[in-house]
């Protein structure tokens, strides 16, 4: 056997909260690289937000041992993030394995995730070994879950172990299944170096550190690399594995998973994808499938406290520092402010982001409603991307415009397939196609605008179909649509962050739901205050705010005015947090409270 | 210079639905209280010897439930501790049921000279609804017993906007009280306090206000009357007739210091304000301790003075005297304010006269709003 032979590099993909963390948990405890104390509930997942929400963003790789029929494997489990965000960079883990574990929860059978991460594992030419999890629960049915196996993804299932990944049940049978079924590397150690970046991260004393496998060659210390993509040149100062704690090795050679640092300043410069490569005799052959990621959903993001400006701004560079997908630049709103326009790869990754802000830096943030990227065809022949309402040319200046387009793939039982057509429909979707996998699950097909989905598309997925059904969706391209530009007016003066691209069917309906809304949360002030929704000068929702006609602080017994100086400081801390438009104060909850908006 | 005295009597034989005040109605407690009361009038008395008292407050709770002998005990405690000035303003506060001729003559006796009775609605059928045990006829008997031993100037707490009370329930306790020639009227909207029974029952929709127009409409109506009855209005709630001011209120909207006696009572003395213990019975126990009672203790700060000056005077009808506020405390309001200044007196809420911002009629209605946009 060569040394190679005896490794296998996979990775676990699932459907959300189908047990992939809690998998590969089990495996690294069965395969004794850390104990079950030293394994604190989910080693992989280290950020608190991705815990608490079950879902794993960071991928960490970890080497495995273990010992098949006398001999000692190498088994390197890279973790894959499971939301569709993050689509490209699971991709690009894929890419960097032989095989991929496929979970299937035994209670729940094939989702949507499931069949989109199979077909990716496929794709990128994955042995796949399908592992039905959860048997430990009562509601746990193997049988169906190996039929849907065979007759929805189409592969067999005979080799599944079914396991229960929480109490420790046959993990023994997957780690065996890992070492027959996923094939080994087959590098060549002499070519010219040839190494993927599957992800990076930043070290404060190493720099940008890039998590790579090796396809041909070797890397040690002293080496000088090039990346292809980028063409920058650096001298490598360590190389290494994770056991799952980096831990520097001499070498790394044809088939290894494992880590490279160069005094790398930053995470921008190791482009998920890239290839390393020798400096003096590059390859003429990078590794294929790199892509360009670009942020698909936009958003303003500003402090409530003007003040804290500074504090944001320093939050955003240290997040990405370790997130090159981040984007933002300076942006002001007459409304809020100083602030930042930021670009995210997806919703959840917009929330993550925001959630980190609040709770790891402690800011209290106003962010506008998500946008996508518009492009716009002006009259003059230029065509700009737009992903922020106020930069929109005037309508005159405007030929037509393109959004976004996204191929949605939903996944319900049967029962639900009405009222998510409705959805789709509601939604501007394009039915594509329609499905009866089994008796049990439908496969639906839509096409619809990002701009749709990046609200609450998800909450109502999953309320029309009493959280049943799941969801998949890849961006397909741009396509013309007949799009206008609504302003907010708050007592005649127009409220930059509130405005909103929409499409001009669903203008009327929108803008009624949002002046609404705001008349609802904007409290009652001196004098009366019309809000109205407007395209261009044509306003076509309105509604009013009534001045207030009664605020007197009651009476007070015993002199007791520290208890009236307590109520006005409260309130005055409460106006702290308004925003003010011309002479109107809105609360900053305003500007959240339109987000929840359909 | 001035201190007035402000006594507190923290029981109630009932508490009505709408208070979130301390009093209690563990009667059997008065007669300890009271001893406690005079012993710490006494005692504090060393710290304010160079005051002189113009103004006197028995408040509560409901001072009138004290028994025979009470009321002069207190009063002849501070007259012989203090230095008090001969026609010192001295106010009782009386429940119209717990008022009759006996004690009437025992308080007139002792030197007060101005009860405050409070009868909210002269309405038997809305007093029921929110928890007064009297009715309009123990209010009538009241004022004639206090003015049979002799009291001139009688004050009739009145409130807006109870559940249910209509207009003409209003008109009615107003001609009641201009009859009856009272000199004074305090007329409060009725504020849901959280945590008070009424507060929950008009949550649980067991209890009905009347809408905002129409509590509005009343206290537009209570204005006008007050106005042709020749009652003048010197402070938010408050209308008297010419020269029936409560003093002792007006110094507090003023910032003139004021020291308080007694459970859950407050003080303002030299930019200090402090106030004692809510809890009768360690009140008792720590006055005959020799012990000290004060809950807090806090001492204000120049921003803290001038944004209270600010509170405090607008709600009198004068104003805030502008000059006063720069000489006292170096700020210049109009110069710190001069926009939001201007957005008010845009909007008829305040105006400025003779070195006083006041706010108009318009502006009472929303006077915590003005002060907000006045205070930062």
């Amino acid at each position: 056997m060569t040394r190679q032979d005896k490794i296998r590099n996979f990775c676990i993909v699932a459907h959300i909260d189908h047990g992939k963390s809690t998998l590969a948990d089990r495996l690294i405890e069965h395969t004794g690289t850390l104990t079950k104390r030293e394994l604190s509930e989910q080693v992989l997942d280290s950020m608190d937000i991705e815990r608490e929400r079950g879902i794993t963003i960071k991928l960490t790789p970890t080497k495995m041992k273990y010992v098949y029929n006398g001999e000692q494997y190498e088994l390197n489990l890279i973790d894959t993030p499971g939301h569709v965000d993050f689509t490209y960079e699971v991709s690009r883990s894929l890419a960097a394995c032989e095989g991929a574990i496929l979970i299937v929860d035994a209670t729940q059978g094939v989702e949507a995730q499931t069949l989109a991460n199979a077909y990716l594992a496929i794709d990128n030419n994955l042995e796949i070994l399908p592992v039905i999890n959860k048997i430990d629960l009562p509601s746990a049915d193997i049988e169906t879950a190996r039929e849907e196996i065979e007759e929805i993804i189409g592969i067999d299932s005979s080799i599944a172990p079914a396991v229960s990944a929480k109490d420790g049940t046959n993990i023994n049978q997957v780690l065996e299944q890992i070492v027959k079924y996923v094939p080994a590397p087959k590098g060549n150690e002499n070519a010219t170096l040839r190494a993927l970046i599957f992800d990076s991260y930043y070290d404060n004393f190493k720099g940008a550190v890039c998590l790579v496998r090796i396809f041909d060659g070797q890397v040690k210390a002293g080496d000088r690399i090039k990346f292809y993509i980028t063409g920058k040149e650096y001298d490598v100062t360590e190389v290494g594995v994770f056991e799952p704690k980096p831990v520097s090795q001499n070498v790394l050679r044809a088939g290894d998973v494992g880590y490279i640092c160069a005094s790398i300043k930053n995470v921008a410069e190791t482009k998920v994808g890239d290839t390393i490569t020798n400096a003096t005799n590059p390859t003429l052959n990078p590794l294929p499938g790199y892509k360009e990621v670009k942020p698909v959903v936009f958003s303003g993001i500003f402090c409530v406290d003007g003040a804290d400006y500074d504090a944001l701004k320093d939050a955003l560079e240290k997040l990405k520092l370790n997130d090159a997908s981040l984007e933002y630049e300076p942006e002001v709103s007459q409304a809020l402010g100083f602030g930042f326009r930021c670009g995210f790869l997806g919703l959840l990754h917009m929330e993550i982001i925001q959630e980190r802000l609040e709770r790891e830096f402690d800011l209290d943030l106003i962010t506008t409603a998500p946008s996508v990227c518009y492009k716009v065809h002006k009259v003059d022949g230029e065509v700009i991307n737009v992903s922020n309402p106020a930069d929109l040319p005037k309508p005159q200046e405007i030929e037509f415009m393109e959004e976004p387009m996204t191929r949605v793939n939903i996944f319900t039982p049967p029962q639900f397939v009405g009222n998510l057509m409705e959805l789709a429909q509601e939604k501007r979707g394009e039915h594509k196609d329609l499905q009866y996998l089994d008796k049990n699950r439908c496969q639906l097909v839509y096409d619809i605008p990002l701009n749709e989905i990046i609200y609450d598309f998800f909450d109502k997925l999953k309320s029309c179909s009493r959280g049943y059904a799941s969801l998949d969706y890849e961006i397909l391209g741009y396509k013309e649509s007949d799009l206008v530009k609504v302003d907010i007016l708050l007592n005649g003066e127009v409220c930059d962050a509130l405005s909103m691209i929409v499409h001009r069917e669903r203008a009327y309906y929108k803008s009624r739901a949002i002046v609404e809304k705001l008349k609802e949360v904007i409290p009652r002030q001196l004098f009366e205050i019309p809000i109205q929704a407007a395209i261009g000068s044509k306003v076509i929702a309105r509604e009013t705010v009534k001045a207030l006609r009664k605020d007197v602080l009651a009476k007070c017994y015993g002199g007791d005015i520290s208890r009236k100086r307590k109520l006005l400081e409260k309130q005055k801390k409460g106006k702290k947090r308004m925003r003010k438009i011309g002479s109107v104060e809105i609360p900053s909850e305003a500007f959240m409270s339109i987000l929840k908006i359909d | 210079m001035n201190l007035g005295i402000y006594v507190h009597i923290p029981f109630c034989v009932s508490k009505c639905l709408y208070c979130n005040f301390y009093s209690e109605n563990k009667l059997e407690y008065i007669n300890d209280y009271v001893l406690a009361l005079t012993k710490e009038i006494k005692r504090e008395s060393k710290k304010y010897t160079q005051y002189s008292i113009d103004t006197i407050f028995i408040g509560g709770g409901t001072p009138s439930v004290l028994p025979a002998g009470c009321v002069s005990l207190i009063v002849n405690a501070i007259k012989q501790n203090y230095n008090v000035l001969p026609g010192a303003e001295i106010t009782i506060e009386a429940n119209p049921n717990s008022i009759n001729y006996t004690n009437s003559a025992e308080w007139f006796s002792a030197g007060v000279n101005r009860v405050s009775v409070g009868v909210q609605t002269t309405s038997n059928r809305v007093l029921k609804i929110i928890g007064r045990t009297h009715t309009y006829q123990d209010f009538f008997k009241a004022i004639d017993d206090l003015k049979s031993v002799g009291f001139k100037n009688i004050n009739a707490d009145i409130m807006i906007g109870l559940p249910t009370q209509k207009q003409n329930e209003l008109k009615a306790t107003l001609r009641q009280c201009f009859g009856m020639g009272l000199t004074h009227i305090s007329a409060y909207t009725l504020i849901l306090e959280e945590g008070t029974p009424m507060c929950g029952l008009v949550q649980q929709k067991k209890l009905k206000l009347p809408s905002e127009e129409k509590t509005l409409g009343m206290f537009k109506y209570l204005l006008k009357h007050t106005e042709l009855n020749g009652y003048n209005r010197y402070e938010v709630s408050n209308f008297c007739l010419p020269g029936f001011e409560c003093k002792h209120n007006l110094n507090c909207w003023n910032m003139v210091p004021y020291v308080g006696f007694g459970c859950a009572a407050h003080s303002f003395v030299e930019n200090f304000r402090f106030g004692n213990i809510s809890n009768i019975e360690r009140y008792i126990k720590l006055i005959n301790q020799g012990k000290s009672v004060k809950a807090f203790n806090e001492e204000l700060t120049v921003n803290q003075l001038i944004e209270e000056s600010i509170m405090l005077n607008l709600r009198t009808t004068k104003g805030i005297n502008l000059k006063d506020l720069k000489q006292k405390y170096g700020y210049d309001l109009l110069k710190e304010k001069s926009l939001e200044v201007m957005e008010l007196q845009k909007l008829g809420l305040i105006k400025l006269e003779n070195g006083y911002l006041f706010a108009t009629t318009e502006g009472f209605y929303v006077l915590n709003q003005i002060i907000l946009k006045l205070v930062d």
